[in-house]
């Protein structure tokens, strides 16, 4: 079907036979039926959870670092209350920057998972991005474990196009599959030097071997092809401007903002986009953390908002993950930093999401509680999360995750 | 297969790519005289690339600031030469530079790097030279980095390319561009920063490979501990090398207490007041407390730079670049090999080099790797012999291709094997790359394809011409699919310069230059 899903709207509209909304984006997506698309946003460097989502009257919390490195409960910039009965003493608060992430929580979209991570204690960012990009917890299974854990999450199957890694450089989670598209930008285009003559010749070329050039020249051609052809274009053929559904505002979310608006632009064609990465940078905050961490919290809190705003106007129903490869260390160093830890923060946003809570299990930060004496301990395996991830965007991912037993529900989705 | 393609194939490996200087050296030579004048460059740069260098302007734009007036000039090359002390002083809190001025060091190694790739007469130099960036990687897109990278370029990477290893490492260890990314700087007794040590055995030395995480605190249970010979290491090793390495640092103006403070000059220096003096254990190997200086971390290089894991994993890596992906185990184990028994000649890197290059398993291996971005750069503009300038925008053409020049964020390095660079966008780019350089985007120079082939060439002769030059030889299948996709006929002549430029950026977007 080669009609996008505006015209068919406007032609469904002009006929007087809008249907209702589940039913017209089930038709014009194409393959995946209603499933919630997956999006992952990676945040690299480790992210200090204990800095996004703090309990702010713990007198350990309290103690371990100066106002400015802690999220508080009064004074000029306090925190946004967090409603949760995980530890019900505690007063959970959201960073002050965190406003949009705590209209989504308090509006039951967003769940908040805290003191996950890897269980076998890393404190390498790439060791523990590997593991967890590769689904597996076990150095010892990485040999074994080439791909990544949602190209066996996807099995095979899905459209033209079922993952994007809207990244830099492809992400490792998509590894190993010969459909993601692998594109940082969608606005610049898809488009080849010279138009069709040269995607003609790549093609014919590439049809003549079968090396790994051969195949990923084929691949990559159909996709650019595919993702050209519904690239809306003004009268000079340069890539119109995205324009956001709803009241959805990207600005100021920095790199966010060109990897979110190329996921929402993918989903929105009739590609069979099933899940989506997404790196968001600079969380490795070992100095000057108040003033980066602020505009770091600020810039994912307002791209998580937006691309949530968007994608809800335009029917398309998602989940959307934010990972981080490990928390930070509880006490705060001598350069107004925080250095590697263990325990993290993530959250879980979207379609099916049964938020406004907080999810996990807390283990306290007196020291004889912390990891190593000087982290926050890891209570939940992070691929916990995913597998209910998985469960609730339908991904078949039957060895997504080697060698996880299921160890008790969280209980993300209703 | 022929001498021309042969010679074609070897210079695509052991060269940026195959141009007439390079044809001519080695049909004159042979494979081993070739070599052997290759692995025994002179200091420094040929006199026409020296020539060349001299000649490279960049711009340089910024705003006025509170210390620095607007700026806005086009500079030639001013940092690759400069001393450590010159360099830091771009960091000194009393006389504050605009940011610009701080990249500068980066992106001038940059630019010379892209211009030696092209225009060295060392070609086999510049290709190890690049190896060991990336293997001993360091980002120099972080500032305090970047401004070190002229000295790690030229003192560390560049002298000892083809030299020692162990010489190497210790150059390494001591550089101020690696003290300072992997912390060592900050490093003291009783607050010891593991991250060096880490990436010391992890990725510098032993390898991955050989990290035995399991028995994590069970030293002598490592296989050959108690004849101290360990198979591998585990993290007690990574804590007490970590230990070993304090007060390896450098003059950043740091405090020594009692209102005594480090100079800032940049420069490696040993603190003694810093050093954990006392015992350690590390690979299964005493240390007696109380060792003059730097005897501590000059142990652990040499313990790790013997390791037989170590020739091994620079063996493999060695092979990964210049032979295959999935290197052949045969010529792993007999590198491997060369490579300890030169453990402490000066010329064990080029002997090791020689080795492989001279291996049956290298001359099977045609086609068998991906160019890196920078590979197919170069070799374009060789192949095509284009009067090549290089162009700060290049950098972000390379990065977008998925090659940040010195840039890569983590110590990995880039990937070295193909499935890394056959990305959907990184394709693009690569095509895009090989336009922009026919049709001069960025200034890298003008490019007349027709001007080498006399008068009114025809159609079949250009694209045979250029074929030849680009992929080696000229496939009739794909000089039809050329001369068809400019809808010329075989016999037409070719006049037009547009069209015979696109035909020749057509060649290097094909398979067969995407490969070397």
């Amino acid at each position: 079907m080669d009609i996008n899903r505006r015209d068919f709207l406007k032609a469904a509209t002009a006929a007087g036979c809008l249907l209702p909304l589940g039913g017209i984006s089930g038709l014009a997506y194409g393959g995946e039926g209603n499933r919630p698309l997956l999006v992952m946003v990676f945040l690299r460097g480790g992210a200090d959870g204990l800095h996004l989502a703090g309990p702010t009257n713990d007198p350990d919390y309290v103690g371990a670092r100066p106002p400015e490195m802690r999220v508080q409960d009064g004074g000029d910039r306090p925190g946004h209350r967090l409603e949760q009965s995980l530890d019900v003493a505690l007063d959970f608060r959201l960073h002050p920057e965190a406003a949009p992430l705590a209209e989504l929580y308090a509006g039951h979209r967003l769940a908040v998972v805290h003191a996950v991570g890897l269980t076998a204690g890393t404190r390498s960012h790439f060791v523990a991005q590997d593991l967890m990009e590769r689904g597996i917890a076990d150095e010892k299974l990485m040999a074994r474990t080439a791909d990544g854990w949602l190209t066996r999450a996807l099995a095979s199957g899905g459209g033209i196009i079922p993952a994007l890694s809207a990244t830099a450089s492809p992400a490792y989670s998509l590894h190993g599959l010969p459909t993601a598209l692998a594109m940082p930008d969608l606005s610049s285009g898809s488009s080849l030097p010279w138009g069709a003559p040269t995607a003609n010749l790549l093609r014919g070329l590439s049809l003549t071997g079968t090396s790994p050039v051969h195949a990923a020249g084929l691949r990559a051609l159909d996709m650019l092809e595919a993702v050209d052809r519904r690239l809306p274009k003004d009268g000079n053929g340069k890539v119109a401007p995205y324009k956001p559904e709803g009241n959805a505002n990207y600005e100021g979310t920095g790199e966010l903002a060109r990897a979110l608006t190329s996921v929402a632009r993918l989903a929105k064609m009739d590609v069979g986009l099933s899940v989506a990465c997404v790196d968001h940078g600079g969380w490795d905050t070992h100095e000057g953390q108040p003033g980066r961490f602020a505009n770091q919290v600020r810039q994912l809190s307002q791209g998580l908002a937006a691309f949530h705003n968007d994608m809800a106007a335009s029917g398309r129903k998602v989940v959307v993950v934010a990972m981080t490869e490990f928390g930070r260390r509880l006490r705060a160093n001598k350069s107004g930093g925080t250095d590697h830890g263990h325990g993290a923060c993530w959250l879980v946003a979207g379609d099916g999401v049964q938020g406004g809570r907080l999810l996990g299990k807390w283990p306290g930060l007196a020291t004889a509680r912390l990891d190593q004496g000087v982290d926050l301990a890891v209570t939940t395996d992070y691929r916990d999360v995913l597998a209910e991830v998985l469960a609730a965007t339908g991904l078949p991912g039957k060895d997504a995750l080697p060698g996880w037993k299921p160890a008790g529900r969280l209980g993300i989705f209703a | 297969m022929d001498n021309s393609s042969t010679e074609h194939f070897i210079l695509s490996r052991l060269a940026f790519g195959a141009d007439d200087a390079g044809r001519a050296a080695l049909s004159r030579t042979g494979l081993k005289g070739w070599l052997r004048e290759q692995l025994a460059p002179e200091d420094g740069d040929d006199p026409a690339c020296r020539q060349r260098l001299a000649g490279v302007k960049l711009r340089i734009k910024y705003p006025e600031g509170k210390d620095w007036p607007a700026t806005d000039e086009v500079r030639p090359l001013q940092w690759l030469d400069a001393p450590i002390d010159k360099l830091a002083a771009l960091h000194d809190p009393a006389k504050p530079v605009a940011h610009p001025e701080k990249q500068r060091p980066r992106l001038e190694v940059s630019m010379a790097t892209l211009l030696r790739a092209v225009h060295s007469r060392w070609q086999l130099r510049e290709v190890l030279c690049d190896f060991w960036h990336n293997h001993f990687s360091v980002n120099a897109w972080d500032p305090p980095v970047g401004t070190a990278l002229p000295v790690y370029d030229r003192e560390t990477i560049r002298r000892h390319c083809l030299g020692n290893f162990r010489q190497m490492l210790e150059a390494v260890a001591q550089s101020p561009a690696m003290l300072w990314y992997l912390n060592n700087r900050t490093s003291r007794a009783g607050a010891p920063n593991e991250n060096y040590a880490r990436e010391l055995f992890e990725l510098h030395t032993l390898g991955r490979d050989a990290y035995l995480n399991g028995l994590y605190s069970r030293w002598r249970d490592v296989p050959g501990a108690r004849e101290g010979a360990p198979a591998g290491y585990i993290d007690q090793d990574v804590y007490e090398a970590a230990r070993a390495f304090t007060g390896w640092g450098m003059e950043d103006g740091s405090g020594l207490g009692g209102n005594q403070h480090l100079p800032r000059s940049g420069r490696f220096t040993y603190v003694e007041s810093w050093h954990d003096n006392y015992q350690k254990r590390i690979l299964a190997t005493e240390f007696d407390p109380y060792q003059p200086p730097l005897a501590d971390g000059r142990k652990v290089l040499d313990l790790a730079a013997f390791h037989p894991a170590t020739a091994r994993h620079l063996a493999k890596k060695l092979c990964l670049r210049l032979v295959s992906d999935k290197p052949p185990e045969s010529l792993v184990a007999s590198a491997a090999r060369v490579w300890a028994e030169h453990r402490d000649r000066p010329d064990q890197i080029a002997r090791t080099v020689e080795h492989i290059a001279l291996s049956k398993e290298f001359a099977e291996s045609r086609g068998q790797k991906v160019k890196r971005p920078l590979e197919l750069l170069a070799s374009f503009a060789r192949a095509t012999g284009i009067d090549f300038q290089p162009a700060e925008a290049l950098l972000y053409e390379l990065d977008a291709a998925g090659q940040r020049l010195f840039g890569w964020p983590t110590p990995t390095g880039h990937p070295d094997t193909g499935d890394y660079w056959l990305g959907t966008n990184a394709l693009r780019r690569r095509w895009t790359l090989m336009a922009g350089l026919a049709e001069n985007w960025w200034g890298t120079g003008p490019f007349d394809p027709l001007a080498a082939l006399g008068a009114k060439p025809t159609a079949v002769a250009f694209v045979d011409h250029w074929l030849t030059r680009l992929h080696g030889v000229a496939s009739p299948p794909v000089a039809a699919a050329l001369l068809n996709t400019a809808g010329l006929a075989p016999d037409q002549p070719i006049n037009n310069p547009a069209i015979a430029r696109r035909l020749v950026a057509w060649a290097g977007m094909a398979p067969d230059f995407q490969v070397r």
